[in-house]
């Protein structure tokens, strides 16, 4: 990432443009935060705002309140810009509480071991 | 660039006896500032190899950069690491070959549900495994040109 001055922003790989934006954050580990950015580096560390982790297990999703939130940006995959205008989930989904979801994942993870694989 | 200065330095290496490792080095040169930036080991015969092989690894670093920017407007689809495939207009890339996708698709939606609202992203270039080009993106006359010019050392 460059720094970039005030005309690059629209044509260079800055995050400059996703500033004040609500954006998905892809973890390494496979979390999915969602929140507004506030504050970037070089790096692509982030500081992120009232961040939430979405958790979705099959057809249920929960998303679970975490505050501010540094990340350091070797744990980053993607940033991704949620378009307001759009629903972020299919529609056969449905929320459930962070102690069913809990629930779920424990279920499913002792019968179907997923391998994340990252190298 | 602190990167060049090391790579300047290999009198001094021979001098201690130490040799730099080359892939330490790239390491330093996209990825994680904090991890120490050369591994030292005390091997002085393998030191001028090393040291060439470092400067061919960063020519190409240049070399792939330069690629990608005359690449910006085409259609690509980024396979990362974690299996996630996305299909988008490049429109940025970077040194650290970060790039940035405009109007972009998973390329298989309902494995991947969060992603459904997401248009434009930045991708780590770290994560990156393949970048899937159309056909007739590459002139491979050229790519190979180029290739030959950089590894020659003009």
């Amino acid at each position: 990432m460059s720094w970039a001055g005030p005309e690059d922003i629209y044509l260079s790989t800055s995050l400059a443009s996703y500033l004040d934006k609500k954006l998905l954050v892809l973890l390494r580990d496979g979390r999915k935060l969602m929140g507004i950015l506030r504050s970037f580096d070089q790096f692509a560390n982030a500081v992120l705002e009232g961040a939430c982790e979405r958790v979705i297990v099959g057809e249920l999703y929960c998303d679970i309140p975490l505050g501010l939130y540094v990340i350091r940006g070797e744990n980053v995959v993607l940033i991704g810009e949620l378009d307001l205008e759009r629903e972020e989930l299919p529609p056969h989904m449905t929320c459930v509480s962070a102690a069913e979801i809990r629930r779920v994942s424990i279920c499913s993870s002792s019968s179907v071991s997923t391998c994340f694989y990252y190298a | 660039m602190v990167l060049i200065l090391s790579l300047s330095l290999p009198p001094f290496s021979v001098v201690y006896g130490l040799s730099v490792s080359p892939i330490a080095l790239v390491s330093f040169a996209g990825d994680d500032e904090y991890t120490p930036c050369c591994e030292f080991r005390p091997n002085i015969t393998s030191n001028y190899s090393s040291f060439v092989l470092a400067v061919l690894i960063i020519i190409f670093l240049q070399l792939f950069f330069s690629y990608f920017k005359d690449l910006v407007g085409r259609e690509v689809t980024v396979e990362l690491k974690n299996d996630l495939a996305i299909r988008g207009t490049l429109h940025s890339v970077d040194q650290y070959l970060n790039i940035k996708l405009e109007n972009t698709r998973v390329v298989d939606q309902d494995k991947y549900p969060h992603m459904l609202s997401v248009r434009n992203c930045f991708i780590r270039g770290s994560v990156v495994r393949y970048v899937q080009l159309p056909p007739d993106g590459v002139d491979v006359d050229l790519l190979h040109d180029a290739t030959r010019r950089e590894a020659r050392g003009g």
